[in-house]
């Protein structure tokens, strides 16, 4: 019979140590709670770029929130979360989990029966007090281990750059955010796409990141929007290799990992 | 690790299985199913990689919230063989692989790196 603790208003099954999971297969949870967001990424799924005008959200995308009861409920109660959970992820497809008015509520539920919660944001959403918050208010020591992590999607080190694929995100405020967050304790990472527009930043997002106290990690889009030229793109890993060759890694999206900075590759001559 | 598996899934290994859960309480697994349904009435090329797949339309037509949260329990639903098996090793492994599976996670070599690659992972 699993052992309970009380915590607040719950019962929680005893299952506080993350050794407990290390030794099973990791089963997690993806949970998209919105198809709600401010920006207007083109190379989005949610953003209509073959049927229909671009720049608009896909007519046939039902906007929705995810129902609390819903998430509550199998959180509470499902078997697989209560054992083999490593983290709940709150990163989704089509909208930000930021926009959900009750967000606040699934990160504390997740934190409580999960193994722990990842998020992904595009940072423009919310204020820096909120940031500071919960950045207190799950801090990895009152957590038995338990982490809360935020990545923040800012793709720039200023604004109008920023702007050129995260279109209505406001970059001061996912800096604001950020350093609010990261200043108070908070756990995560700074994710930075590399487009054709941007690579030329990646210094300056680095200065960025070590002044707001942000890990910052980049990557390089894939996708044919903005996608780098071969010619900056060995400018931009002769960059990375430099700053790597002090820092460590950098995160490479074909490798789905953190991976050594690997020779850029060679131009075919033919 | 097999050798028989042409399919190269980011979600789900021997070490590893990540659900998609969408804001409609619907499970799915992965990103690229949970867009196939999410996105059906768009007119798109994947949507019907999922809704014409037989081992879909089965349970479609018996039960057609067989993977809604808002008519059964999560455990219930990732139990369900199409979880279980047919997006995953023995389905992969077998004759008739998951449509969607095989077009965004089928191995294939790249003509310009030489290495193994899936659609999914360039897009």
């Amino acid at each position: 019979m699993t052992k309970l603790i009380k915590y607040k208003e719950y019962e929680l099954p005893e299952k506080w140590s993350r050794k407990y999971f290390r030794k099973r297969m990791s089963v997690n949870f993806d949970f998209a709670l919105t198809t709600y967001c401010q920006a207007k990424c083109v190379s989005c799924t949610r953003m209509n770029q073959q049927h229909g005008k671009q720049g608009q959200v896909d007519p046939s995308l039902v906007l929705q929130h995810m129902d609390l009861d819903i998430f509550t409920n199998i959180i509470q109660n499902s078997k697989i979360i209560s054992e083999e959970n490593d983290y709940i992820q709150f990163c989704g497809e089509l909208g930000d989990p930021m926009m959900h008015p009750q967000i606040d509520k699934f990160i504390e539920l997740g934190m409580i029966y999960g193994g722990g919660v990842s998020i992904n944001t595009n940072g423009g959403l919310r204020q820096p007090k909120w940031y500071s918050h919960i950045a207190q208010a799950y801090h990895m020591g009152h957590w038995d281990r338990r982490e809360l992590s935020i990545k923040f999607g800012v793709d720039g080190a200023d604004h109008d750059t920023n702007w050129k694929y995260r279109e209505g995100v406001n970059w001061q405020r996912a800096i604001d955010n950020m350093e609010s967050y990261f200043g108070a304790g908070g756990v995560g990472e700074w994710h930075y796409l590399i487009f054709e527009w941007n690579w030329h930043q990646i210094e300056d997002a680095q200065a960025l990141a070590d002044k707001i106290g942000a890990p910052i990690f980049f990557k390089f889009n894939n996708r044919s929007h903005g996608l780098i030229s071969d010619e900056n793109k060995a400018k931009a890993y002769d960059i990375l290799e430099k700053m790597d060759s002090s820092r460590g890694y950098h995160l490479d999206i074909e490798e789905h990992q953190h991976t050594p900075i690997k020779e850029p590759v060679q131009k075919n001559d033919n | 690790m097999t050798t028989k598996c042409k399919i190269r899934c980011d979600s789900h290994s021997y070490a590893r299985r990540e659900y998609e859960i969408t804001a409609d309480g619907r499970v799915w697994p992965c990103c690229l199913f949970a867009n196939a349904w999410q996105l059906k009435d768009n007119g798109n090329d994947m949507s019907p990689l999922l809704l014409e797949d037989g081992q879909w339309v089965v349970r479609s037509t018996i039960d057609p919230d067989w993977n809604s949260l808002h008519h059964h329990s999560l455990d219930d639903i990732v139990a369900d063989d199409f979880f279980a098996k047919y997006v995953y090793y023995p389905g992969w492994e077998g004759k008739d692989q998951p449509p969607l599976c095989k077009k965004e996670c089928g191995l294939y070599i790249d003509e310009v790196t030489g290495k193994e690659t899936t659609k999914a992972r360039l897009d």
